[in-house]
């Protein structure tokens, strides 16, 4: 439920002024409109690892498979506030959880976590258990038990224990059911009862939040004096933890896990990345584990310890090499075992973490590298550029080999892609970003040709050229998305979930703030977790819509003996609702519909903006109008039927509408908009009222 | 609930009084799951239902039969079937209808059939997987309310899920599959006499501790995290019911402990696949025979197919766009070659269920098999005339054998149709141009 | 003449890059001029070298081990590893004809061998006087001979990181007639291995902490492609299995021919101790080396005292050491020292 709320009246409103030179940046923040959702996010696998490590030792091992996260917009960070648990999943988390137990309660650690003996050595001893639960329990679920809940696990201890003649087989069995509780497997972020206004996170969920934000695990026991002080409700108690937790060495950490995050590096922990042994004989898992940590090392080191600007991240030629990355870099490592400084040289191949192994090998295929997922991971993840799905309906029937009559190099065999307009506007914003990376191969080894002829790694980025892979470095340095991107993607990590519209100027003053400092890790955590869109919510997400099918509860009768069957879901709403029937066409304006489908879904950044002019249509600004009624198709097949783009009061000759619906020849070309959802039945009917209605202004 | 508890707990103190009691047939009675589903002696064997997927479809005309019914010539690509074909129904001409829905190509095509909806964005799940409704009408009265495995290496693949973000994950390692079903929890027959595990009765007792206190965070939560929290709690349930079905002995005549599966070989490579499916199958059979469970998902490749051969540079995937239409052959040799080892693989699996007796017949006798892929032609992301081939005969419940056209019907006919065949009591399936109420009637003949 | 190996210098130029410089446990500087290239190499093969004969170089068939003779029938003979003398295997076969071998005169690099006997070899243009006495005494013995136990034991050694031997070529530019050096050592390390079980170029490995394991520099220059560096004294550490020893040459010339891939294939010849030799296949594998590679330590022993070419000893009046001959390839690599 989103409770629309006035602007806050929290310091001064200053909405994006703040210019580029000296003193930008150190205005306050715009605050946001509107807060985003909070949602309970399940700890993620080295969520879940840290705080076990910091409850219950570093020496525990974890058996069995947690569940593995979900990605999301990009983000295991935003999928955690979507996931759940399954029965696989639940069945091992219990299965660590018994481990686990039995690790910590053995006789040589059980001292650590159990503040008493029981009495006269005995099995029970309930106000021993009472003690041990409320410590553990208290830590493991971020806040202090209930005494119902103190209470069932007491008599949890007392059975088991005099069952199994043993107090502390019965702490284990407790101790278990504290780590499969929801409370230790979700993050529950409750807001302040009360307002309607502005929802506050309360002192606890402050203290979780800030504690997965910049330690990336539990909170420790001054964040949870604090937050059971309630401390964390005002500025300044808030800020004195932040101060307090990003001077700790944990703060690596945090970065750590939002860059692996990012960059999908969980396929490297968990050796999904795989290559051809003939092909690649120098790829080993151990050698992509290297790879991934000289990244991470490479980031921590400039972010971290030199202060860096983000952006300095894909030029520095700064470095770290084990024996094994000399191998394939082809460089000598003095250091027999373990990490040493390097430096690529200035006038090589390499510079920036474009040019490192891991991100490499991770964005290639088993056999050969791969110019175009090299490139979507460029336009997604680091400059946050949607690139749409391909169409659904390709005739390939008009490639041939004939097009491509030389294949030796990627770039050769990516002509295809050029050549053919349905894949150009797509590939176009992959393939060159890609192709300036061709020289490092599937594992990101130096090669100058492939199949005898000379790669050529020159290209252009949004206009700016570059003749390497170093130069790309360069030029992706200074794109203007790439700062804001990483600004809302770390946003986005933080939060656990997509921006919204009311976070925008917030957001906005966030870049700006960001670009004058430099974009710099510590600032940007420090003003993220002071920031209101960090504590403020606007409540809790709605359900999704689950189609079911509806059992008929009269015709299926469950035996006499036995209640209905087992899994029927708990949710309150029995019923789901069918979606609506076609609405009426309503007449609207045509700024409505250019302001509120056709600019939005259509005049994008590669499509039909004034810039790229896909199909020489421009679908934003005044003239929007005047470039679709009464204008003839550029498609051949539709000006031939006499069609105009907008026909006013004639949508049966109206070739916007068969874009917008689906031509069903593939000589119309695709549906629009091209490669992303397809407009709804409500906004094809607005459009369809707005010819009708004589497509006015 | 509570009255069970106090029963369990009752009957606790006298097992775990240390004397080892052999569960007599009245108390066995407390120990069945809520569903009052006997296993007892001469109960009926009970029907599975399982889903085989392939990646990256097959050539429609050579695949999809030109006659109708049970006589049907076997076209170039079915021949692998040749063996089985009178276990095997082909059903052609199914396709997922878009209704101008994105189509995101080797997904879209699957996660519609197994929906029966189409989803509105590309990587949307409009509702639970058919394997999981199915398996909350018969999944709950085993151990394990359906298995997942991934032939190729990637627990993420997998098309069983409640919804976008809730996937059930796929055990991708045989030894891991093997420890998971047959490991120290499992009792096989032959063993001797079945003890049940004190420890794990208290396991239970603990569950419904945890239960109680998940109870209390429901009225705090908005609707999403409800519906998650649900999801949670059966888990949870599924949990305890496992610990319940192990505290009595499987008792099907056929089960016995499969040996340890040997020279285990994770990966993409096509050969890797076909050996981590043999290994696989293997173990899905005795597990189904020792009714661990009732539901499976077998993924032999992803949508977007990583099959390879050793060596290659390219996949299967790339090949079916890569790859040029041989002028004489008139299809793409590489790309059809890796079409055909995974129709290779589908066929020794249903041979392995069709050689394996049970009962009065064989373990496919008692199974219902839908074999299917994300799309038809692949190189053009065609989710028209999806492919679908159905083995069984689910306890004598359907026939078999026959070929039958869709004529462009959507493919949740065929899904509405294995929910029908299963016992579900539906009489549609799907929403807008996916819906349908017409289920195949050449199975129920 | 020169000669330009094209690729291998666009090789060496990666090759030889400057040694990665701070960081701690930094390499120490190079023996040579500071500006000199050095290009590093790790042995991928080492092997002895096989001769070639015309007819069959042990008529009176190969020694017969103690496994042999039991299955003969025959009855065992005495044979006490640790105490050789005390006893004599007058059926050990010695290789004692002629036979073709890609080696060298050992007499005309140094004077080791004044004072001793040889019966040489022929190399491949025909020159005589080639030593390899070494194969005099196990020539005939079939657990040496290509392909058998020896040969595929100490094969997987180099790989394994039992037996790592790295050299340098300091100064080499490709060209012939311009002076360089060779220089080899011992590694405590193993190459880095690929998937498929293969030596990978590239990696960087240690020279062994103890100096001895560094041979002398030897000069030379490349004349037709082929570079001859010696005399020089090269100290090979292994730790094979149950032998853990050197392998020492002493005068030894080193062989070394540039290919056009970047690798290079050579050969060592020099003189070794024969109680070096007798200490690695009679002492330490002894009788069990001696049944799996068909020999007896006795004959061994002896054989050795009396093909022993170098290395005359006054006092005795007998030569202590023998000339042996390895042949080896080698790939690109770092060396640190």
């Amino acid at each position: 439920m989103f409770n629309r709320f006035a602007v806050l009246a929290v310091g001064v409103v200053a909405i994006g002024c703040a210019g580029d030179g000296p003193g930008a940046g150190s205005g306050p923040l715009a605050s946001p409109i509107e807060a985003g959702p909070v949602a309970m996010r399940r700890l993620t696998e080295t969520q879940y690892r840290a705080s076990v490590a910091d409850i219950l030792g570093d020496g525990l091992s974890i058996a069995g498979r947690i569940e593995p996260d979900n990605r999301r917009s990009g983000l295991l960070a935003v999928g955690s506030s979507y996931v759940s648990v399954t029965a696989a999943g639940f069945e091992q988390y219990e299965s660590i959880a018994r481990s686990l137990a039995e690790q910590a309660l053995a006789p040589e650690r059980r001292a650590d976590f159990v503040p008493c003996e029981p009495a006269d050595g005995g099995p029970v001893d309930a106000d021993c258990a009472a003690m041990f639960i409320r410590k553990v329990g208290g830590r493991l679920l971020r806040r202090p038990l209930t005494d119902a809940e103190v209470e069932s696990r007491v008599a949890i201890a007392a059975e088991a224990g005099a069952t199994l003649g043993d107090f502390y087989a019965g702490l284990e069995l407790v101790l278990t059911t504290l780590l499969v509780s929801p409370d230790f497997l979700f993050r529950i972020e409750d807001v302040e009862s009360g307002s309607s206004d502005a929802q506050r996170l309360t002192s606890r969920a402050m203290a979780t939040r800030l504690s997965y934000f910049l330690w990336n695990s539990t909170p420790d026991e001054e964040l949870q004096r604090a937050a059971e002080a309630g401390e964390l409700i005002d500025d300044e108690g808030v800020a004195t933890q932040v101060d307090r937790m990003l001077e700790s060495p944990r703060i690596e950490d945090s970065v750590r896990a939002f860059f692996g995050d990012l960059y999908s590096f969980e396929d490297i922990e968990q050796g999904l990345v795989s290559k051809d042994p003939t092909l690649f004989p120098a790829f080993t898992q151990d050698l992509i584990g290297d790879a991934g940590e000289q990244t991470l090392r490479v980031i921590v080191d400039h972010m971290l310890t030199s202060d860096g600007d983000y952006r300095d991240l894909f030029t520095t030629r700064q470095s770290f090499m084990t024996r094994k990355l000399g191998v394939v870099y082809r460089v000598p490592v003095a250091a027999t075992e373990g990490w040493e400084p390097f430096e690529f040289p200035a006038d090589g191949e390499r510079a920036g973490i474009l040019t490192h192994l891991s991100l490499l090998a991770l964005h290639s295929h088993p056999g050969r590298s791969s110019p175009t997922l090299r490139g979507k991971f460029v336009r997604e993840v680091l400059l946050c550029q949607d690139v749409p799905p391909p169409p659904g309906d390709i005739d390939f029937a008009s490639f041939s080999d004939a097009s491509t009559p030389n294949r030796r190099t990627a770039r050769q065999r990516l002509e295809a892609h050029v050549a053919n307009p349905a894949c150009a506007g797509c590939h176009g914003l992959m393939d060159p970003i890609g192709l300036a990376l061709e020289q490092l191969d599937g594992i990101g080894a130096l090669r100058t040709e492939e199949n005898g002829a000379t790669i050529d790694p020159t290209g252009e980025l949004d206009g700016v050229s570059y003749t390497d892979a170093r130069g790309l470095g360069v030029v992706l340095s200074r794109h203007p998305a790439l700062g804001p991107c990483f600004v809302r993607s770390f946003f986005r990590y933080a939060t656990g979930r997509d921006t919204v519209e009311g976070e925008e100027p917030f957001l906005v003053s966030l870049e700006q703030r960001m670009s004058g400092l430099g974009y710099r890790m510590r600032d940007l955590m420090r003003t993220i977790a002071l920031s209101d869109a960090f504590r403020l919510a606007s409540g809790t997400r709605d359900a999704e819509v689950v189609l079911e099918t509806p059992v008929p509860m009269d015709t299926f009768t469950p035996s006499p003996t036995a209640p209905p069957p087992d899994g029927t879901p708990r949710t309150a709403t029995a019923t789901r609702p069918r979606p609506p029937a076609t609405a009426t066409p309503q007449a609207a304006s045509f700024a409505q519909i250019r302001d509120e489908i056709l600019t939005p879904k259509c005049a994008t950044q590669f499509c039909h903006s004034s810039q790229t002019m896909s199909g020489g249509l421009v679908l934003e600004g005044a003239g929007a109008r005047d470039n679709l009624v009464g204008v003839a198709p550029t498609n051949p097949a539709a000006a031939e039927r006499g069609w105009s783009r907008v026909q006013a009061s004639d949508p049966d000759n109206s070739f916007l509408m068969v874009k917008i619906i689906g031509p069903n020849e593939s000589a119309l070309g695709s549906r629009m908009p091209l490669g992303g959802s397809a407009l709804s039945s409500e906004e094809v009917a607005l459009i369809e009222g707005w010819i009708t209605a004589g497509a006015g202004r | 609930m509570m009255k069970n508890d106090i029963t369990r707990r009752t009957v606790l103190r006298g097992i775990t009084g240390g004397a080892a009691v052999s569960v007599g047939l009245p108390l066995l009675d407390i120990f069945l799951n809520d569903n009052g589903t006997a296993l007892a002696q001469g109960a009926p064997l009970p029907v599975r239902f399982g889903t085989w997927f392939w990646g990256c479809g097959m050539n429609p005309n050579r695949w999809a039969p030109s006659e109708e019914g049970d006589d049907f010539a076997l076209p170039p690509e079915l021949e692998v079937l040749a063996n089985v074909r009178g276990e095997v129904s082909i059903l052609s001409g199914f396709s997922t209808i878009l209704d101008g829905r994105p189509n995101k190509p080797h997904h879209t095509g699957v996660l519609a059939t197994l929906t029966g909806s189409t989803p509105k964005t590309g990587d949307g799940v409009p509702g639970p997987t058919l394997d999981l409704l199915i398996s909350r009408q018969i999944g709950s009265a085993t151990r394990f309310r359906s298995l997942e495995i991934s032939c190729t290496g990637v627990p993420r693949h997998s098309y069983s899920r409640e919804s976008e973000s809730v996937v059930n994950a796929s055990t991708v390692s045989p030894l891991e599959m093997y420890n998971r079903v047959f490991g120290p929890e499992f009792f096989d027959p032959n063993d001797g006499e079945f003890v049940p595990d004190p420890k794990a009765i208290l396991r239970q007792s603990a569950l419904s501790a945890v239960s109680e206190d998940a109870a209390r965070l429901e009225a705090v939560l908005g609707t999403h995290d409800k519906q998650r929290l649900d999801q949670y709690f059966t888990s949870l349930r599924q949990l305890e019911q496992q610990i319940e079905v192990s505290l009595s002995p499987p008792n099907l005549e056929a089960c016995r402990r499969p040996d340890l599966p040997r020279g285990e070989d994770i990966g993409t490579d096509l050969p890797q696949a076909l050996s981590t499916h043999d290994l696989m199958t293997e173990l899905l059979v005795f597990a189904l025979l020792c009714d661990q469970t009732r539901v499976f998902n077998m993924l032999f490749s992803a949508g977007l197919s990583g099959l390879r051969n050793p060596g290659d540079e390219v996949s299967h995937h790339e090949l079916t766009h890569d790859e040029v239409v041989d002028e004489v052959l008139g299809y793409q040799p590489q790309a059809t070659a890796f079409s055909q080892a995974s129709l290779g693989a589908w066929a020794s699996f249903v041979e392995r269920l069709a050689a394996t007796p049970e009962g009065d017949g064989t373990l496919l006798d008692n199974c219902l098999v839908m074999a299917h892929s994300e799309s038809s032609f692949a190189k053009s992301h065609d989710t028209t005339r999806i492919p679908f081939m159905i083995a069984g005969r689910a306890g004598g419940r359907v026939q078999t054998g026959f070929h039958v056209r869709g004529g462009g019907d959507p493919t949740s006919r065929v899904g509405l149709t294995m929910q029908q065949i299963m016992g579900l009591p539906v009489s549609e399936w799907g929403t807008d141009s996916m819906q349908t109420s017409r289920s195949i009637s050449e199975f129920f003949a | 003449m020169r000669r330009k190996y094209l690729n291998f210098v666009a090789l060496l130029a990666v090759v030889t890059g400057p040694i990665s410089c701070g960081g701690s446990g930094g390499g120490g500087a190079p023996t040579s001029a500071p500006s000199a290239q050095r290009s590093g190499y790790v042995l991928s093969s080492f092997r002895y070298v096989f001769p070639e004969h015309e007819s069959d170089p042990c008529p009176g068939g190969f020694t017969l081990g103690a496994v042999e003779r039991r299955l003969l029938g025959q009855e065992p003979i005495p044979d006490d590893c640790l105490d050789p003398e005390a006893n004599a295997d007058p059926e050990f076969k010695e290789l004692l004809g002629p036979g073709t071998v890609d080696g060298v005169d050992l007499d005309s690099f140094s004077s080791f061998g004044e004072q001793c006997g040889e019966n040489g070899f022929s190399d491949p243009e025909g020159n005589s006087g080639v030593d390899y006495q070494l194969w005099r005494s196990i020539g005939c013995v079939q657990g040496f001979q290509e392909g058998e136990i020896s040969d595929i034991v100490v094969g997987g050694a180099v790989a394994n990181g039992s037996m790592t031997i790295l050299l340098e070529l300091i100064g080499f530019e490709g060209d012939d007639d311009q002076d360089l050096q060779v220089q080899m050592f011992a590694s405590q390390q193993s190459p880095p291995l690929g998937a498929d079980g293969s030596i990978l170029p590239f990696g960087t490995l240690s020279v062994h902490e103890d100096e001895r394991y560094h041979s002398t520099v030897g000069s030379a220059q490349m004349r037709d492609g082929v570079i001859v560096a010696g005399p020089m004294d090269v100290r090979i550490r292994l730790n094979i299995q149950i032998v853990e020893g050197d392998i020492s040459f002493r005068d030894a010339v080193v062989r070394v021919e540039p290919m056009p891939d970047g690798t290079i294939r050579g050969a060592i010849f020099g003189y070794q101790e024969i109680a070096e030799v007798y200490d690695t296949f009679g002492i330490q594998v002894g009788q069990a080396g001696a049944q799996a590679l068909s020999y007896t330590c006795t004959g061994l022993w002896d054989s050795l005292k009396k093909n022993a070419d170098g290395g005359f000893d006054p006092a005795t009046g007998a030569c202590n050491s023998i000339s042996v001959a390895y042949q080896f390839e080698a790939i690109p690599a770092f060396v640190a020292r």
